[in-house]
């Protein structure tokens, strides 16, 4: 079987629009919906997840040739449970306020599925340097949808964003956008938007490659 | 046979080597994480009982007491640190006393995951807790007769008054501050477990906190 080899700038960029692990494959919404109530949780859960995902996937397609197929998913669990404890004691030890307010949710990284989805569907069958990019890539595209859902939250339930005021007193917070209810509103009307954008992408590509085939047979 | 083997050794391998990273990290953690935690202890009874200094009284079934002597040796008043179960996960907070333990003189939640924007509003605001250090008698008067500001009442209320510290407190839902007596306390508008469990775990901590003194003066 011929294996289709992606450039690696794609392995990066795939991460950020087609394949975004929220908006696209709408994994790990556990701690999407219920972090982001501000701008500051969404970037810190983003970047936590970030760092889980590239150690994991590092060791992981380093030792992907010495782990055996029957006892891969655990061996992966005890890897990413290891680096989200990391996480969690280094956050605890120098970033304690930030700790607070994500509470539970940074153990609970260890059963995000976006982490083990990527241990199982890519590191496990890609050199480390791809596994590295691809890690990037997809946290790199989880931090910045968690942060734009807290932005909006965070705008419109407390008229800040990242603490700063945005909106004037005359704005009367929508507290609803703060409570679980919010979270559900933005990330359906964010995932209506990613399809209609993408549905656009999709035509004017159809068009261009219409109009290539057309001028093919002209000439 | 070999597979079993290959499958264990490989288990044991992870193991060992998760287990070891760990323990190194949370051999540097720990102290940051135990200073952080001594800090926010000590900042907050120096908030509660200003002026003194702190000799722990009590340690005994999850109740942490403290009474705080100023310079001469006299007695100022009591800190107690209890903690229960809140509308989600557990509410950690101190409760301040005076000398005979008649009455309430503070409150300072110090660690909770209550809703955002609704029950949060059981924490004390920065801005009203730099107004309470700055007042020598602890009375808000413009602020705490609104619901939101639900702590300012452990405070001071009414020129003065504050709630009793008999175990006997109660919720009031929909009734200013200035018509309730030193047995209610006004709920946060649309919080109302949240109040109730902070008052329940109030009421629970200055109930234990006499039954451990008396076995105490009568061992």
């Amino acid at each position: 079987m011929a294996k289709k080899q992606v450039s690696i700038g794609n392995e990066f960029v795939k991460g950020l629009w087609d394949q975004n692990p929220v908006l696209r494959a709408l994994l790990g919404l556990c701690p999407v919906l219920a972090v982001t109530t501000s701008a500051v949780n969404g970037l810190g859960m983003g970047l936590a997840t970030t760092f889980v995902l590239v150690c994991a996937s590092l060791i992981i397609s380093l030792a992907r040739k010495l782990i055996p197929a029957q006892v891969r998913i655990a061996s992966f669990i005890v890897v990413i449970a290891t680096f989200v404890t990391i996480v969690d004691l280094t956050m605890k030890a120098k970033f304690p306020a930030l700790s607070k307010s994500l509470g539970a949710f940074i153990p609970l990284i260890v059963v995000n599925c976006l982490i083990l989805g990527r241990q199982e569907a890519f590191a496990s069958k890609n050199n480390p340097f791809r596994s590295l990019v691809d890690a990037l890539g997809m946290g790199a595209g989880f931090a910045a949808t968690l942060t734009v859902l807290g932005g909006i939250r965070e705008l419109l339930g407390n008229r800040t964003v990242f603490g700063v005021q945005i909106l004037p007193d005359v704005w009367e917070p929508w507290i609803v956008m703060i409570l679980p209810a919010g979270a559900f509103l933005t990330l359906g009307l964010m995932l209506g938007a990613a399809n209609l954008i993408s549905r656009r992408r999709e035509r004017i590509a159809v068009r261009m490659a219409r109009a290539a085939a057309l001028n093919e047979r002209t000439v | 046979m070999k597979i079993t083997l290959h499958m264990l050794a490989t288990l044991i391998v992870v193991g060992m080597l998760s287990g070891g990273g760990l323990s190194l990290v949370n051999d540097w953690a720990e102290p940051f994480i135990e200073e952080n935690q001594r800090r926010v202890r000590d900042e907050a009874i120096g908030f509660l009982v200003p002026g003194g200094a702190p000799e722990q009284a009590v340690d005994q079934d999850g109740l942490t007491a403290w009474r705080v002597r100023g310079e001469d040796g006299t007695l100022k008043g009591w800190v107690v640190r209890y903690a229960g179960t809140g509308f989600q996960d557990t509410i950690d907070l101190m409760v301040a006393l005076d000398p005979d333990r008649q009455e309430i003189r503070g409150l300072k939640v110090l660690d909770d995951s209550e809703t955002p924007g609704l029950g949060t509003w059981i924490r004390l605001s920065p801005d009203h807790q730099a107004a309470l250090a700055g007042a020598s008698d602890r009375y808000l008067e413009d602020a705490v007769g609104d619901a939101k500001n639900f702590p300012l009442q452990f405070f001071a209320y009414d020129e003065g008054e504050h709630l009793s510290a008999e175990g006997d407190l109660k919720v009031v839902k929909g009734k200013p501050r200035e018509q309730l007596g030193p047995t209610e306390v006004q709920s946060i508008t649309a919080a109302t477990i949240s109040s109730v469990a902070v008052v329940d775990i109030v009421n629970e901590a200055v109930l234990k906190l006499d039954t451990i003194l008396a076995e105490q003066g009568g061992a």
